[in-house]
């Protein structure tokens, strides 16, 4: 075997592979596409900026109606609620007469004589009552319901 | 050689600034489409990819994290994805650099510069013969002046590849050009 080879292929130096690829950095685009590229830069910036105009114009548009929207549901929603706070007090009322064994023991004596539950003397229609018992957040728990006729005195 | 971007430069670009974006495409407009030409072989595509670039970076660019280091790399990056998805849509076709050059430079050279021209035009030649990636490594590397680190992160390869297309494209280089009758 000769000793070339055994010889790696020596390789050439960085600066010799330098000067010899410097004659391509006479490579560049014709001097009409850089004007070009100037003016599509441009044009894509000015897009660029009023896209980003228009969208922060959307969110802030988006923000405001979210917002309202939800002022809306919670007035909504506290006024539903306010009703219904009435309505259970009106319940509670009448609850407390019909499962009081007291308040039912006066009413019973005071059917005998005038009822609150009854209906005017004069009114010739039969009254209708419903009791129902709510819980906060579960519903009603029981309900009653009637009719009361008034014996007619002689 | 490129000139480096400063950081007060690349806050602008960052934020949209039209200044900026103009020492941005003076600084990079050559570099990138001698990427692309070297590349392909086609004057005119490597022309509409560095346009496409730099639009593709006025979109890209606010959101690039790193310094001025990472610059380079970034634009060649993105010049990389933007071929490749060039190339997705319509796939390449084998032209000579050859004949492109040729006809390129026959047009747009005065005639003071026809020597340089067919020099450049021997060069190609000569670079073209070369494994595509090796080419750009070599092109990068002793061209436009790229570091190791950079060449890896602009054409995402590891390190190690880096250096072993250096060494396998210096050595090959040497053989075409001998080949060629010129001595390095």
């Amino acid at each position: 075997m000769s000793l070339e080879d055994n010889e790696l292929p020596t390789e050439p130096s960085d600066e010799s592979i330098r000067e010899l690829l410097a004659p391509l950095l006479e490579l560049q685009p014709s001097l009409e596409k850089q004007t070009e590229i100037r003016q599509l830069v441009a044009t894509r910036l000015t897009e660029s900026a009023d896209k980003q105009t228009s969208s922060s114009t959307v969110r802030n548009l988006t923000a405001r109606t979210l917002a309202a929207l939800a002022c809306t549901l919670l007035t909504g929603i506290g006024i539903g609620w306010m009703l219904r706070g009435m309505d259970h007090r009106i319940d509670d009322v009448t609850t407390t007469k019909s499962n009081d064994p007291a308040s039912e023991k006066r009413e019973a004596d005071t059917n005998e004589s005038e009822n609150i539950l009854i209906v005017a003397a004069d009114d010739p229609q039969p009254s209708y009552y419903v009791t129902e018992t709510y819980l906060c957040g579960v519903g009603t728990l029981s309900s009653n319901s009637g009719h009361i006729f008034q014996e007619k005195k002689q | 050689m490129l000139t480096p971007i400063d950081s007060a430069v690349l806050r602008d670009l960052k934020q949209g600034n039209v200044v900026a974006f103009n020492i941005l495409v003076a600084t990079f407009e050559s570099p990138l489409f001698r990427f692309f030409y070297c590349r392909d072989g086609n004057w005119h595509l490597a022309e509409e990819l560095t346009a496409e670039t730099f639009a593709q970076l006025v979109t890209s660019l606010p959101g690039m994290r790193g310094g001025t280091d990472q610059l380079r790399a970034y634009v060649f990056s993105t010049a990389r994805h933007v071929r490749s998805r060039y190339h997705r849509q319509s796939p390449p076709q084998h032209t000579s650099i050859d004949s492109t050059v040729e006809l390129s430079w026959s047009g747009e050279t005065p005639s003071d510069k026809i020597t340089q021209s067919e020099t450049v035009t021997q060069l190609l030649r000569a670079v073209s013969q070369l494994d595509s990636n090796v080419r750009m490594v070599i092109l990068l590397r002793y061209v436009e002046g790229f570091s190791i680190r950079e060449l890896a992160e602009s054409l995402d390869l590891p390190t190690g590849t880096i250096k072993s297309h250096l060494h396998r494209g210096k050595c090959r280089l040497k053989e075409i050009l001998q080949e060629m009758g010129c001595e390095l």
